[in-house]
């Protein structure tokens, strides 16, 4: 029975560490950084976002510094395009738990509340949150370009939390606003 | 007929502004820093003096800043060998003694300023970041070019 709950809790345990990791690292890091740029929000399905992140995390760069022979080069690029990438998750994660917080606000004064796609939401962004955790771990430990593949998914999952969002947004106003109370 | 007329303004201003002037400096790179350069460092505000004679202030202070965003996207969008050869032919054309310039690029981060307003934090990193990186090779490069020791030289391997 022990054993049962120490190999069912570890997994749960490091799943629930790590979103917690996707949501809340950056935040004593990222302070200066939030000062200096404020909120200059893009949406991140942008075409510039996307070939952008398929450029820091793109083993094309790795294998250009590769080339050059040089130890030193490689040393500082794997912890420039470290950075940038750590800032990209962060920041991604940071732009997606505002734009839940916002709907989950819109969601209190809303009349037709559609549970199931609710939940399917609250499941999506739980998955973000963990890829996130996931990204910020193994971009620590590993750099940047093992992580291709997951960076992607991330990408994608945001963008699908954004549709979701988008769809029911109208939906939601005309519902709060017809609800006393309602904004 | 008005918004139309508006978008085809704009569109002359910004051909005029590629063809006339863009088209006659020798890399994306000066581009961009010219681009800049039209930028009022207080108010950010684009303006350039043929340009405004030629079209409506508006419209071309839009295709300025129209311009200085595309080619920093297609900067941005570069791999580090593309982004490597654009500095190198930027040092060649700008008639400064490359140690010096690569030196001063390195301590001042004059390209810093040549980022234009409003535009993804992310790529903006990315670029940065490109630069310190394109700086260092070609460093490493020169040095190595001249045959002297430099910090380039190969340290004891991590991790591998």
């Amino acid at each position: 029975m022990t054993e049962i709950l120490v190999f069912a809790g570890i997994p749960i345990l490091v799943l629930v560490l790590l979103s917690l990791l996707g949501a809340t690292w950056n935040i004593e890091e990222d302070a200066s950084e939030d000062a200096e740029e404020g909120f200059r929000q893009r949406w991140p399905s942008d075409r510039e976002t996307a070939v952008c992140i398929r450029r820091i995390f793109s083993p094309q760069d790795r294998e250009f510094v590769e080339r050059q022979g040089s130890d030193r080069l490689r040393q500082i690029y794997r912890a420039e395009r470290t950075r940038v990438a750590l800032y990209w998750v962060r920041r991604t994660s940071r732009e997606i738990g505002q734009i839940m917080r916002d709907h989950r606000m819109a969601s209190r004064g809303s009349a037709n509340l559609q549970v199931g796609r609710e939940l399917g939401l609250a499941l999506r962004w739980l998955e973000f949150r963990l890829i996130c955790g996931m990204l910020i771990v193994l971009i620590r430990l590993f750099g940047p370009h093992a992580l291709k593949d997951l960076a992607t998914q991330a990408l994608e999952v945001s963008k699908s939390i954004g549709r979701v969002l988008v769809d029911s947004a109208p939906a939601n106003r005309i519902a709060a606003a017809g609800t006393p109370g309602g904004a | 007929m008005n918004e139309f007329a508006k978008f085809g303004g704009l569109q002359s201003a910004y051909d005029d502004l590629l063809r006339r002037t863009l088209a006659g400096i020798p890399s994306d790179l000066a581009r961009l820093i010219y681009l800049a350069s039209t930028r009022d460092y207080n108010s950010g505000a684009y303006h350039h003096e043929g340009l405004s004679v030629r079209h409506r202030p508006g419209e071309a202070r839009d295709a300025l800043q129209t311009a200085h965003r595309d080619i920093f996207y297609k900067l941005a969008a570069m791999s580090l060998e593309e982004m490597v050869d654009e500095l190198e032919l930027y040092v060649r054309v700008s008639r400064e003694q490359t140690t010096g310039l690569l030196r001063a690029w390195q301590e001042l981060e004059p390209y810093r300023v040549a980022v234009p307003m409003e535009v993804d934090p992310t790529i903006v990193r990315l670029f940065l970041s490109n630069i310190r990186l394109a700086l260092e090779v070609l460093k490493h490069r020169r040095l190595q070019h001249q045959g002297l020791p430099s910090s380039a030289s190969p340290l004891p391997s991590l991790g591998r």
